[in-house]
Formats: structure tokens, C-alpha cells, sequence
């Protein structure tokens, strides 16, 4: 019987995946705050189903929520983005703060990214926000 | 705890609206959304009346302003996005609840109820994971929601799955296709219709094949751990305050375009 398989080189090798990405991020951010400041990458649960613009429910996504947190507040947590995507990885649907977005001349908080390069550019113009310099600027005061 | 939330639609000189407000019903918190009035002056105001109320400092959330009894640092920051802030509140009897005040994005003038669909789920998730963090479901979410009742949104059990009766949320979850589901209780169902006044919290005259031109977006939803404090009698639409209108002679709001809700957890 002919194998009919092909041959497999690890495909997954050279893709990160988004929220991949997110961690790395989110540990610089900690190296640059001395750890007062740090980021939080954190899986959705959503009951492995998903709502789609026809309203219908589909199965097989995976979410992840980037929040910013203070060692010094306990519980205070603020989500800066989510990201959601299946295990294509891409598209990746965006839901960005809603002043990131009028800062970034972007009209809706829901959108999609279509590659990495699209992702890296995004995260770059987020991180380096007047929005986000204020965020991270109350919680330093308020520690 | 005596609560109430309004969307005061930016409206400039309202604090003597709000002082009557928090007078007339004794209240213990006030959150408001669309507030450009200030705060100091409403503050001051309340000094002159023997009230002791102090102000909430936003932290990023700025949709949502907080005023009550208690002293900010007896007040607990969680988690907040610029749609909805969540605070630990001390209850006298029940010790602290977590409120999450929220108002979510207009599609009646954007066109973008599949928006407001995406952030109602998230924000159950964002609910539950909150619930995890403190390790409590003392929950109650308020604020203006842009959606009924009756919404996909707010109904469904991917959303916030708000039932209309005590007697269904008070199972707290149900399975679907084997996964759990947890409920909260939505008394402003009790709103829906014309056999009390008013009709909603908004109006809005819009065209269109499927239009209610009542709204009821202004919610207050009570975690199934709380129906036994929550009194449905006790949630109302304010219509008036201190003898003065809030709605024009159509009994349309007129004061601002939301008319207040008030609710007490015993």
C-alpha cells in the first residue's frame, strides 16, 4: 500500500503564535517597570464556542486578554486588548481599548488582523500610545 | 445599599438634580454615565445639605462616575476596560459586593449591533473571571447596557444570559451541549410593555421593520446570590425628582435622553 501521507518538517517551527507574542511583550514591560508595572496574558474561556455576525455559534476558538496590573493593587486589573482567532492563528479578530483606537485613527474597537507583520505593527503603535502611557502613569501614581 | 444609575447625556448643569436625587432617596451610591458636570461642586452642594458623600477617583475607565457614601479607600479596585469599571463596595449586612458598572457603545446611531453582541460575551467572561479573582459571585452589574432585555446580548447564554423571573435564576446555571452556563436575574423585564410607567429608560423614533421606539437600556442585573436581597418592587424608573419632571409631556425623557433607574439590595 503506497504511504500517502506527506512528509512532515515541523510546520509550527518558525509561526509564533499570537498570544506568544503577548508574553514576550508582556515580560518586557515588566523588565522596564522594575516588575511595578506588568502585563497579563490571559486564556478566554469560552466554552469552546463563538458567536459569529450571523449569530450563529461555532466551535473552536481560542482567546486571550492582555490586562495591565500594578504589584501594588491587588485585584485591579486593565485590559488593554483581546485577541481571538481559531487555530488558523490568522485572521486575528482585535478588541482594542476604545480611546486606543481613536488615537490610532481606527473607527471600530472590533477588527481584524490579517498576518503577523499586521499584529507586530499594531502592538507597536499600542504599546508606544499616549493612551497607554497614561494608563500605566495613574497606576504608578496610584502605587 | 440604596443605588442609583443614569445616563445624564453630558448634560452641563445637572448637580442640583443629582443632589436632589441622592437626598429625596437616600442614596448610598450614585453612578452616572455621560457626567461633564463637577464633581466638586456637586460635593459642595451636598456639605450644604448635612450629606456626606465622597467622590470615586477614576483610574482608566473614564465612561463611568461614582459617588457614595463611602470613603475611596474602603472602595476595591478591579478589573475595568473603557466600557465598564468594577469596584468591591462594602454591603453593612453582606460584606463587599462587586458592582460592574457599564456603558457599552450606541448602535442605534453606529449600526453595530454585532459589536455590542462580541462585548456582552466578552463581558460575561471578563464577570466570571472577576468572580474567580475575588472568590465571590456577589455580583451585580448596572449601567446602560444599548440593548433590551430581550437582546441576544443580554438573554442568551453566550451573552449575559439575564433571566426575567426569580424562579429560573435561581437555578444559577444551566447545561447546553454539556457545558454550564451561570445565570443573573433581570428585574427591568418587569418594565417591558405599557401596564406601568414609563415604558423604558430611552426613546428613540427611529425607522425600520423591527423598532419598539422604547428602550429599556438602562439594566441592573443581580447574580442568583443576591435574589433573596433584591426586592423587584424596590427597582424603578425615576420620573421625577423632588416634584420636578424628568420627562416632557409625551412622558418622553426630557431632562436628559435616559431616564434613571433606582434599586436597594436589603
Amino acid at each position: 500500500m503506497e504511504d500517502l501521507w506527506p512528509d512532515f518538517n515541523d510546520p509550527l517551527e518558525d509561526i509564533r503564535m499570537p498570544h506568544e507574542i503577548l508574553n514576550a511583550q508582556a515580560k518586557f514591560l515588566s523588565e522596564k517597570t522594575n516588575g511595578s508595572i506588568y502585563a497579563e496574558v490571559i486564556r478566554l474561556d469560552f466554552n469552546e464556542t463563538y458567536m459569529t455576525d450571523d449569530f450563529d455559534e461555532v466551535e473552536g476558538t481560542l482567546g486571550y486578554r492582555f490586562v495591565i496590573r500594578s504589584r501594588y493593587m491587588e485585584h485591579y486589573k486593565f485590559e488593554l486588548l483581546k485577541i481571538i482567532h481559531d487555530f488558523d492563528f490568522y485572521p486575528v479578530t482585535i478588541l482594542l481599548d476604545e480611546k486606543m483606537c481613536t488615537e490610532l485613527g481606527r473607527k471600530k474597537t472590533i477588527f481584524k488582523i490579517h498576518s503577523e507583520f499586521e499584529y507586530l505593527e499594531l502592538l507597536k503603535r499600542v504599546f508606544s500610545s499616549k493612551r497607554l502611557l497614561n494608563v500605566i502613569t495613574v497606576m504608578r501614581k496610584i502605587n | 445599599m440604596k443605588c442609583l444609575f443614569w445616563n445624564v447625556n453630558k448634560k452641563e448643569s445637572i448637580n442640583q438634580i443629582l443632589a436632589d436625587v441622592i437626598e429625596e432617596n437616600n442614596l448610598d451610591l450614585l453612578a452616572l454615565a455621560e457626567y461633564k458636570d463637577s464633581e466638586n461642586e456637586l460635593l459642595s452642594e451636598l456639605i450644604t445639605r448635612g450629606i456626606d458623600f465622597y467622590y470615586i477617583p477614576q483610574l482608566n475607565c473614564d465612561r463611568i462616575h461614582l459617588f457614595c457614601r463611602f470613603k475611596p479607600g474602603e472602595i476595591k479596585p478591579f478589573q475595568e476596560t473603557n466600557y465598564y469599571t468594577t469596584k468591591g463596595i462594602p454591603h453593612i449586612k453582606l460584606g463587599y459586593l462587586t458592582f460592574v458598572f457599564v456603558h457599552l457603545s450606541s448602535k442605534l446611531h453606529n449600526n453595530d449591533a454585532d459589536e455590542l453582541l462580541e462585548y456582552s460575551r466578552t463581558l460575561k467572561i471578563d464577570i466570571e473571571d472577576i468572580e474567580k479573582d475575588v472568590g465571590s459571585d456577589r455580583t451585580i452589574v448596572v449601567g446602560d447596557f444599548n440593548m433590551n432585555p430581550f437582546e441576544k446580548g443580554m438573554l442568551g447564554a453566550t451573552g449575559l444570559h439575564a433571566f426575567p423571573t426569580k424562579f429560573e435564576a435561581r437555578k444559577h446555571s444551566r447545561t447546553i451541549k454539556e457545558k454550564n452556563y451561570k445565570m443573573f436575574y433581570n428585574p427591568m423585564w418587569s418594565f417591558l410593555g405599557d401596564l406601568t410607567t414609563p415604558y423604558g429608560t430611552y426613546h428613540y423614533n427611529a425607522s425600520g421593520y423591527f423598532q419598539t421606539y422604547w428602550h429599556l437600556f438602562d439594566q441592573v442585573l443581580f447574580r442568583p446570590s443576591l435574589l433573596d436581597h433584591v426586592d423587584v418592587k424596590n427597582v424603578k424608573i425615576l420620573t421625577e425628582v423632588k416634584g420636578k419632571t424628568l420627562v416632557n409631556i409625551k412622558k418622553i425623557p426630557s431632562v436628559s435622553d435616559h431616564l434613571p433607574i433606582f434599586f436597594e439590595i436589603k
